[in-house]
């Protein structure tokens, strides 16, 4: 009867298969022998998944109201059964509790034993949570008419349904290892008079070897080379690869098979279609488009927050006019310093001036986002599944969604509505959910496969376990044979007790039956395969790895024999082109006479000169990290502008002396008030705690710095936040020094309070000047400086440090002028080396300096290209010549 | 006991055992004969557990048991004697095997040799509700981003009202409102939560500080204590008059407060915590400030010259204790003692990071379950808590089939706290005698693994009090099987010396231990010190090489190994070998994101993702593949610092500017570039990136085919990193990048293997080089809180737990004391660490190690500190190299790498024609979404067509439409049509149901016709593969036209009915008219289309091609 397969689906028979998968592979396997007698279309042969054969059969004998749930369904119930329950809370989350508890529920009822007969001792939890569960699962189907697969299946074997129902011989299709549920529905159809009978795949003419690879990943490169050069070979032959873990590894499996069955595809535009078949699908949420629609629908969720805008605004597929999509990602770079970075987006844009941002970075993406929003604001909170999946459709539609995708209704949509669909049809289960939880149902959809698409009749199709094969395969390579592997590690269902699987010979409970139904598939897979090949890896992570024991008998290859030395990759082939060159770059001068960012270019042109070129002359910058509450550079702005109000006020020494202290907090306070105000902005009703804990510490850092200064002797505050412009060389740079102090002796302090890093005056004093806005700005000030001094602000308050010509001058660390200079002396030494910098700069210096290699890392690496400069200079690697 | 006797007993399968096996001592056999001893006398094979220290390990003890398994089954017995008891063994547990029917040999899993971690995992796994859920989760080996993530959401709830924000705010005060240090500091707290966790989690605040407390006082109590028994005895009276007299007379009010206490004592008071202030004047009468015993006596302590007798007195004890060992030590130490109270206000700094604490873990295990990801710790956790949760773990045990009756643990000495309770656990209720055992195999001489929790110290208190109930008798391996004689005498000689003379359980370190070398044939073997100095590191490299040209010369098949402390000694040694065309294998030791490649890809991808992210653009525009000149750079970019360089670059003014090579290069790379985003969403993207760079030249610009394996790395971490199409946050992609572990490459078979000494655990090569033996691995970063697990003398574990300070230099009695116990610790796994490495040499060992020229000593944390007093004299002698005046000055004046003109993609490897299928086509369109209810409602009325069509149409009336109201609802509610719209949606279908009954085409349609099918499945077949459809009415009419007929249930509100008809059709007509080609392929009659509408009770037919 093996060959009359196709026949007996002529005849109107209806064959059962035990899953989708197989189906899918039986019918390739039948169309394969017969196509070519067929015309392009025909009338689909009957062939039918077991769960679903038995459940359109319950639903057409009996006349019943109940419903039937979908798989998903099912375990969407399951799980909110679980997430009711009074073990929720000690879940992390019943994502695998439900799964087991559908795997439980169903081998009871497979194993025809009744759950409500089952009883737990106390202490075990898993029990007794699984029965307790099964309870209200049972009574949720009943109080609802719903049932499920496997209830349905008992009812059709038990109820009485089958007899006189059959329209039509049936045949049982490869259904290996069934449950005693399932011949017990065999063995009844036979009573009642069904024409039913079994067939199982011929044995083959076969031949099975075994290899041996380095690792998983030759493993899988080997595969894919002997499969195409087979198809190369016999185009027609239909192969498959079996690869343990399929789905987890899916990235890998695919960049490899990719690269070596469709060598082309690793350009652009160049992969001329699938290297293989997956008959499961492939998971949705590999299409970028897809993950901007989520992004697009967290951003306007509660969920929301900066790195979701961020990404929103960079993403090519929400619609804006042309021009705006650059202008998005300058604004992402813009608002990134920005505290209403902090808040979440839907605050950020109600009451943290985001909106209006938008609107002037891009009108035509701030209209749409509006009018989204509004759809949003005008809903509810909370929502069935149904409903989310209409508003979000109507918010997508609002923002462009999927914009500059070609032909978006044969890729994108499809598969984004089919998991709206799935989607939906939670809805009964679930009842209403908040968006967040929405977004994570279908967050879990989309991980799922969708649609297989086309089931080819050769080429390569790609299985995960070894059960999966189905029939009519020329050849097939298993690969990852360890014996850690196969046979299967013992798994029995964790909530049922062992013995109880034990006793019913439930399958993976005991080690003999596990090992028992490995051997049985090894020798199903050798006998449908007229060429089968096991590999395994010799190596797993770091250590050496076995072949499964059940090979023992099937003869080793080398890899050799059964690839033929392959092609080399095209990126390995452009590797050995070598048409390249090597020159000098010198950096070219400076135009004009201005140095952009002033004294900070030439601290930065000091520790590295290529950075300094590269920050001032193309103005690139690292963009401001993403942190958490004020970033260092706030705060410093925040602390600055607190320091500069105050002191507007230019006192002297005495005038602080006389100022009531009261009143002189007063000051404190409304100067600070201020300082705040201008970096918070709108954002600070929302900040308010951080705006609040800032100004505690700014308080103290005001007072610390009066403190301070009372501990002078006579000073007198010359001038505040001062800009000069500085000419060295004939260029001119800006400067900026926080404060000018006249000192007793007459002489000049000038002062720069340092927040964030450690200020050490002994920078200004080394061979290479590496700290210069006070030595740049001593110059200016010229002969009457005696004094340049750093008020370092940090955890306490102020503390000052430098040069000072008398203790009493400045409470903190006095540093003396190197070498017994004098002012004069040291004002000169400070020029000579200013000018030097000043000189290196304009003449287009981009040399990295080993001293502070650091600086040209980073951020900057990919265009400082440091170290292959490093390695370039140290002859690790060799100079470039053209051929 | 002899070496031969502590083997022999430690097969004795009825006993349990703690085995100290000092390196090369042949423990892994002992270990494998124990467990074959084993197997002959159990039931089943898993009721013995091996535990392991990685799975590496795991995998080889198994393979070799099941070697000796398989070996025992053969004919042919070994030679070797130790080999021979193998088989012994083997073969009485094959016996065993083949009479219990274990099918061993075919199921090798069910040797449960693993690691802990797997171990964990299987508990999780099989009691899934007790252990939390946790079992279906991955579990991630680095969670630094949940880490992070959690304390993020913590540190957002800064302004919520109540806690954790209550908490939060006088933290961050203490913090000086620095976040970024409150959030690094917690989520630096969590890997290791299993440590504090089951501190902090129960009891009040008051319980805490009392057991915080109470362990501070033992503590102090402890150290007390042995300074009391070093006291002798017959000089205490004196000791105490003379504390008397100093507090009587001291002349300083700190010197008179010090000695206060002594006012009141007239002996000395038993050392309690209470009493720790008197201590505290003994250090101060005995010692001077340096700690060497007091000279000059002076008044400041009450001992001025008028009081003579006094002043004798005291210099005659001072004299005699002198001689006391360790009574100098002891005071210095009780010295430092932190007070065992904590002030209010470090208190409620405790207090409130405490309750942040709490939240912090609660916000981990949600971000857990959001990823459904944990970490190792959690999994750790959860098995406790599994096992934690019953009375009698053991039964829970046997209820799961795994009457565990015998334990194995390797590597004992690198156990932490929450290993060793999780063994407490599995062992709880074992009884003396009651055949179950552990046998348990360390070196506490090769505990190195304390930054991952471990502690030495365990081993020593499991050796005096055992684990839990069970004691385990104590042996010693002395024979070394792996080391020349060479190599044990120089480890012999040098290491009692670094080592202290005894075990110490306080501060974790172990007193040394000699071997017994067996081999005696190796007449190569030799320990070379390569004395340097110098300051340029590159020296040592140089030597390196030397030795290993040596090397390569007289024992080319011998293995070699380079070890370091720490990966930055190195100094590109690698590099340099490798550019020597020598075949290396480093093993993780460079941080991906320091090779340019990374950095190039790093670039391009970050371009990629963010059009604003200038260096990444230039960084692409000047990469080989384009190579614009430093002033092409500028004249594109000058003047502007707003606009995105894309849009510069597609500005043509702008590029007018450049030179004629610029623009050329240029404008190829932007063609690309713009394909690139053209095609964005057709791949993911790590492959959009791949691809990108590919198509520009990009491996056409690596400098050895290996940076193609380090550029294939990359994308697959790529594809990790990626979410939703998209990153994060492409700017902080690098710190993806930076760490070594596991990006290494992968092992190769042979050639010199690089790796620090850590890797090299449990490893053993013919010649070790052992580099930068002078330098100081880089300095601790500090950590924002100490914290000490500390085994106390009665073998209770306490936690010590210093507060919480703002800056690191602020002063703290307590923390000063935690970091000091820390450094003294690592001080002593320093030590440690040498003698791992050194023990890993079979037959040569060369020490290599370089001083500054004039350093009298070597830098105190390098390894090279504990040899020195040996070898001093050898870098005495050594003339320093010649200083390379500007290797450190000096600067690299970069140079342009770029692809040359004429370079051209070579053509792609020819594809296979056939190979790639077409890919997929239009997908059907009933996935298409079509609103709230309409699809549910479609399916619902289809259906019932169908039944209607197929039972006969006649008997079909209004009212048995009604009749079946209730099974249209349910059936539209299942399909998740909501509850408010289920009345109109049952309305719906009962009217388009009654609305073909009433329409003479509707009933046409339904009516029984020749061929008549309805919901006819057809498949087509095209190049693609075989698809699938579904006719939902076709037949045959009277005049012999097929008829194809959709349903659809579409309405129209409004009007312009016509014209959405209209529309209909034309959205339809492409389905139907693929149903009737394929149906033209089934039936050669002509062939009619139609789309009818019952709800409009509408129809619209057409031939098809007909427009
Ligand atoms: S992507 Fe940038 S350069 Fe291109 S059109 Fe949009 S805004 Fe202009």
């Amino acid at each position: 009867m093996t060959d009359d397969l196709p026949s007996r689906l002529a005849e109107g028979a209806t064959v059962v298969v035990g899953s989708g998968l197989a189906a899918r592979q039986l019918e390739a396997f039948l169309t394969r022998s017969t196509h070519a007698e067929r015309p392009n279309a025909w009338v689909s042969d009957a062939i039918e998944p077991y769960p679903s054969w038995t459940t359109a059969l319950w639903s057409r004998t009996g006349n019943d109201s109940r419903q039937l749930l979908t798989t998903a369904q099912a375990l969407a119930l399951w799980r909110r059964i679980i997430d009711d329950s009074a073990v929720a809370d000690r879940l992390i989350n019943s994502h695998s509790a439900s799964r087991w508890a559908a795997e439980a529920w169903q081998a009871l009822l497979h194993w025809r034993i009744d759950p409500q007969e089952l009883r737990a001792g106390a202490e075990d939890l898993d029990f007794t949570s699984f029965l307790s569960w099964a309870r209200h699962y049972r009574k949720a189907l009943d109080d609802n008419e719903w049932i499920d697969s496997s209830l349905a299946a008992v009812e059709l074997t038990d109820g009485g349904r089958l007899h006189g129902a059959q329209d039509g011989p049936v045949v049982w299709a490869d259904m290996p290892e069934p449950t005693p549920l399932q011949q017990a529905l065999y063995r009844q159809l036979n009573r009642d008079g069904w024409t039913i009978a079994e067939w199982s795949p011929p044995t083959v003419q076969h031949s099975s070897s075994r290899v041996r690879l380095p690792d998983s990943a030759s493993e899988l490169t080997a595969a894919a080379q002997w499969a195409g050069e087979r198809l190369a070979q016999s185009p027609v032959e239909r192969l498959a690869l079996v690869i343990p873990e399929l789905n987890a590894r899916g990235n890998e499996v695919r960049r490899i098979l990719e690269d070596t069955l469709d060598p082309g595809g690793v350009l652009l535009g160049g992969s001329t279609g699938r290297a293989y078949f997956n008959p499961r699908g492939e998971p949705r949420d590999l299409q970028p488009p897809i993950g901007a629609a989520m992004t697009s629908l967290e951003l306007l969720s509660p969920g929301g927050t900066f790195a979701t805008l961020s990404r929103w605004l960079r993403s090519p597929y929400i619609a804006s006019e042309p021009g705006e999509q650059c202008a998005r990602s300058v604004l992402e770079t813009s608002l990134r310093a920005d505290l209403s970075a902090q808040l979440s987006f839907l605050e950020a844009y109600r009451k943290g001036g985001l909106a209006r941002r938008l609107r002037d970075a891009a009108p035509d993406l701030a209209e749409r986002l509006s009018q989204a929003l509004e759809s949003v604001t005008a809903g509810p909170r909370y929502a069935t599944p149904t409903h989310w999946a209409s508003i979000w459709q109507r918010i997508l539609g609002l923002l462009g969604w999927p914009a500059g995708v070609r032909d978006p209704a044969t890729t994108v949509l499809p598969l984004w509505d089919s998991a709206l669909n799935e989607f939906s049809l939670l809805t009964p289960i679930t009842g209403t959910l908040s968006m967040a939880a929405a977004l994570a149902e279908l967050d879990r959809i989309l991980a799922q496969p969708g649609p297989a698409g086309p089931i080819p009749l050769s080429g390569i199709s790609l299985l995960e376990r070894p059960e999966d094969l189905g029939p009519g395969y020329d050849a097939v390579w298993v690969a990852g044979f360890t014996d850690t592997h196969w046979p299967r590690p013992a798994r029995p269902n964790p909530l049922l007790p062992l013995r109880l699987q034990l006793d019913h010979g439930m399958p993976g409970a005991s080690p003999r039956d596990g090992l028992e139904r490995c051997q049985r598939t090894t020798q199903r897979l050798i006998d449908r395969t007229p060429e089968l090949v096991f590999s395994w890896p010799g190596r797993v992570h770091d250590y050496p790895a076995e072949p499964s024991p059940l090979l023992a008998a099937i003869p080793d290859v080398e890899p050799e024999a059964l690839v033929a030395r392959s092609a080399p990759r095209l990126a390995e082939r452009m590797v050995r082109t070598r048409t390249r060159e090597q020159r000098d770059d010198p950096g070219p001068d400076l135009e004009g006479r201005d140095i952009h960012g002033g004294a900070g270019t030439l601290s930065t042109q000091a520790r590295c000169p290529l950075r300094a070129f590269i920050e001032s002359r193309l103005g690139a910058r690292p963009l401001e990290a993403l942190s958490l509450g004020l970033s260092a550079r706030q705060r410093g702005i925040i602390t600055h502008r607190a320091l500069e109000l105050f002191m507007r006020r230019l006192p002297a020494r005495a005038e602080l002396v006389e100022w009531e202290p009261s009143a002189r907090d007063r000051w404190a306070a409304s100067c600070v008030d201020q300082a705040l105000f201008e970096t918070f902005g709108p954002a600070r009703s929302s900040l308010r705690i951080l705006y609040d804990l800032e100004r505690d510490r700014l308080l103290v850092v005001v007072a610390s710095l009066t403190a301070n200064d009372l501990e002078r002797a006579e000073f007198q505050v010359n001038a505040v936040e001062v800009r000069q412009v500085a000419e060295l060389n004939d260029f001119r740079l800006t400067c900026r020094l926080d404060r000018i102090d006249t000192l007793s002796s007459g002489g000049i302090a000038v002062i720069d309070y340092k927040t964030g890093r450690d200020a050490r005056p002994a920078d200004w004093f080394r061979d290479r000047l590496c700290e210069t806005q006070l030595p740049l700005y001593a110059q200016s000030v010229g002969a009457q400086v005696t004094a340049t001094v750093i008020g370092a602000v940090g955890t306490d308050g102020v503390k000052y440090r430098g040069v000072w010509a008398q203790k009493k001058e400045f409470p903190g660390q006095l540093k003396k002028l190197p070498d017994e200079h004098t002012w004069s002396r040291q004002l000169e030494v400070w020029r000579e080396q200013l000018e030097t910098l000043v000189a290196e700069y304009a003449a287009g210096d981009t040399r990295i300096l080993l001293a502070d290699l650091d600086q040209a890392t980073g951020s900057f690496a990919p265009l400082t290209r440091v170290y292959e400069q490093l390695a370039l200079s140290r002859g690790w690697i060799d100079a470039w010549t053209t051929p | 006991m002899s070496d031969q006797d502590a083997r022999q007993a430690a097969l004795d399968t009825s006993r349990s055992f703690i085995v100290q096996a000092p390196a090369g001592s042949g423990k892994t056999e002992l270990l494998i004969q124990r467990y074959l001893a084993l197997l002959a006398h159990v039931d089943l094979p898993e009721q013995i557990i091996a535990i392991t220290f990685t799975r590496k390990a795991a995998a080889e003890m198994r393979g070799r048991v099941l070697q000796a398994l398989r070996a025992a089954a053969q004919e042919e017995p070994p030679t070797e004697p130790h080999r021979l008891k193998t088989r012994e063994f083997a073969t009485a547990a094959l016996t065993r095997a083949r009479e219990l029917e274990w099918d061993l040999t075919e199921h090798t899993q069910r040797l449960r040799i693993d690691t802990l971690d797997a171990l964990n995992a299987w508990l999780a796994q099989r009691l899934p509700v007790l252990s939390g859920g946790v079992a279906g989760a991955a579990t991630v080996e680095n969670a630094r981003e949940f880490y992070l993530q959690a304390s993020r959401r913590v540190l957002e709830q800064l302004g919520s009202p109540g806690e954790p924000g209550d908490s939060l705010r006088p933290l961050l005060r203490r913090l000086d409102n620095r976040y970024q240090r409150l959030e690094t500091l917690l989520a630096e707290l969590l890997p290791s939560r299993d440590q504090w966790l089951h501190y902090l989690a129960g009891g009040s605040d008051t319980d805490l500080r009392r057991a915080l407390e109470h362990a501070l006082e033992n503590l102090v109590e402890e150290q007390l204590a042995r300074l009391a028994e070093s006291l002798p005895e017959d000089a205490v009276t004196e000791l105490v008059l003379l504390l008397r007299h100093g507090a009587r007379s001291a002349t300083t009010p700190a010197n008179a407060a010090l000695f206060a206490p002594w006012l009141e004592l007239d002996h000395l008071p038993a050392p309690t915590a209470e009493s720790a202030a008197a201590y505290k004047a003994l250090p101060e009468l005995l010692l001077v400030k340096g700690g060497t015993w007091r000279k000059q006596l002076r008044a400041d302590i009450g001992f001025g010259a008028e009081h003579d007798a006094e002043r004798t007195r005291l210099r005659d004890l001072i004299a005699k204790l002198q001689k006391q060992p360790e009574l100098q030590e002891m005071l210095i130490a009780s010295r430092k003692l932190p007070s065992p109270r904590y002030d209010e206000s470090q208190w409620q700094t405790l207090a409130a990071l405490r309750v942040v604490l709490r939240y912090l873990t609660a916000e981990l295990r949600l971000v857990f379950a959001e990823r459904n990801s944990i970490d190792f710790v959690e999994l750790a956790l959860a098995a406790q808590n599994a096992l934690g949760e019953s009375d009698a773990p053991s039964d829970l045990l046997l209820a799961l089939d795994r009457r565990v009756q015998h334990i194995l643990v390797d590597e004992f000495q690198d156990t932490s706290h929450t290993q060793l309770r999780l063994l407490e656990l599995l062992t709880a209720g074992w009884q003396r005698g009651d055949g179950r055992t552990l046998f348990l195999v360390g070196d506490p001489m090769q505990s190195i693994y304390r930054f991952r929790n471990a502690d030495m110290s365990l081993f020593l208190k499991t050796k005096t009090h055992g684990v839990g109930d069970v004691r385990c008798e104590p042996l010693l391996l002395e024979r070394n099987f792996r080391s020349g004689p060479a190599v044990i005498d120089w480890i012999n000689s040098h290491f009692p010396s670094i080592f202290p003379s005894d075990d110490e359980l306080g501060s974790g370190a172990a007193c040394f231990y000699p071997c017994e070398a067996v081999r005696h044939d190796s007449a190569h073997a030799t320990v070379e010190l390569h004395a340097l100095r110098g300051t340029d590191p590159q020296a040592e490299v140089d030597r390196v090489i030397e030795i290993l040209g040596d090397e390569r010369d007289r024992y080319p098949d011998d293995s070699v190994a380079i070890l370091v402390q720490s990966r930055s000694h190195l100094e590109g040694l690698h590099q340099q070998l490798r550019a020597r065309q020598l075949t290396v294998h480093a093993v993780e030791l460079e941080a991906p994101n320091q090779r340019q490649i990374v950095q190039d890809l790093l670039g391009l991808t970050r371009s990629l993702t963010h059009l604003a992210d200038r260096i990444a653009w230039l960084g692409v525009l000047r990469a080989p593949w384009c190579g614009l000149t430093w002033q092409d750079l500028q004249r594109l970019v000058s003047n502007d610092r707003k606009l995105a360089v894309w849009e510069l670059i597609n500005d043509p003014q702008r590029v007018e500017r450049l030179s004629e090579d610029g623009r050329r290069r240029l404008a190829h790379c932007r063609e690309i570039l713009q394909r690139a985003f053209d095609c964005r969403a057709e791949q993911p993207l790590a492959r959009w990136v791949e691809r990108t760079w590919v198509t520009l030249g990009g491996p056409a610009c690596l400098d050895r085919s290996a940076d193609l394996e380090q550029a294939d790395r990359y994308f697959l971490s790529l594809d990790e990193l990626e979410r939703r199409g998209d990153l994060d946050d492409p700017p902080s992609l690098e710190s993806s990048f930076s760490d070594p572990r596991g990006h290494g490459e992968s092992p190769r078979e042979t050639g010199v293997e690089i790796m620090t000494i850590h890797r090299a655990k449990g490893l053993e090569f013919d010649t070790v080089l052992l580099l930068g033996l002078g330098r100081s691995p880089p300095p601790d970063r500090g950590r924002g809180l100490y914290w000490l697990e500390r085994v106390a003398a009665n073998g209770r574990e306490d936690l010590l737990l210093a507060p919480l300070t703002a800056t690191a230099d602020e002063p703290d009695e307590l923390g000063d004391f935690l970091k000091r116990a820390d450094g003294e610790r690592d001080r002593a796994e320093r030590a440690r660490l040498l003698y791992v490495a050194t023990t890993r040499a079979r037959d040569r060992l060369h020490l290599i190690g370089q001083v500054t020229p004039t350093a009298t000593d070597p830098p105190s944390r390098s390894l090279l500190a504990y040899l020195w007093p040996r070898v001093q004299e050898r870098f005495d002698d050594v003339e320093p190299a010649a200083d390379d005046p500007d290797s450190a000055a000096g600067s690299i004046q970069p140079v342009l790498r770029r692809l040359a003109d004429g370079f051209d993609l070579p053509p792609a490897p020819a594809v296979t024609e056939v190979m790639p299928l077409p890919a997929a086509g239009r997908l059907r369109p009933e996935f298409e979404w079509a609103g709230q209810a309409a699809l549910p409602i479609g399916t619902v009325v289809h259906d019932a067509l169908q039944m209607m069509a197929d039972t006969a149409l006649e008997n079909w009336n209004a009212d048995k439409i009604r009749d079946r109201m209730g099974r249209f609802r349910g059936e539209l509610r299942l399909l998740g049509v909501e509850e408010r719209e289920l009345e109109s949606s049952t309305q719906r279908v009962i009217d388009a149901l009654c609305r073909v009954l009433e329409d003479t085409t509707g009933r046409w349609i339904l009516q029984d016709h020749s061929e008549a099918a309805s919901e006819l499945p057809l498949t087509i077949y095209s190049a693609a593969g075989l698809e699938h459809v579904r006719l939902d009415r076709t037949f045959v009419a009277e005049d012999g036209t097929r008829w194809i007929i959709d349903f659809k249930t579409s309405t129209h509100e409004g009007g312009g009915r016509a014209a959405f008809l209209e529309s209909e059709v034309e959205r339809y007509r492409p389905q139907l008219e693929r149903y009737a080609d394929a149906m033209a392929a089934i039936d050669d009659r002509s062939i009619r289309v139609g789309l009818y509408f019952p709800l409009l009770q509408a129809f619209r037919d057409w031939a098809p091609g007909e427009s």
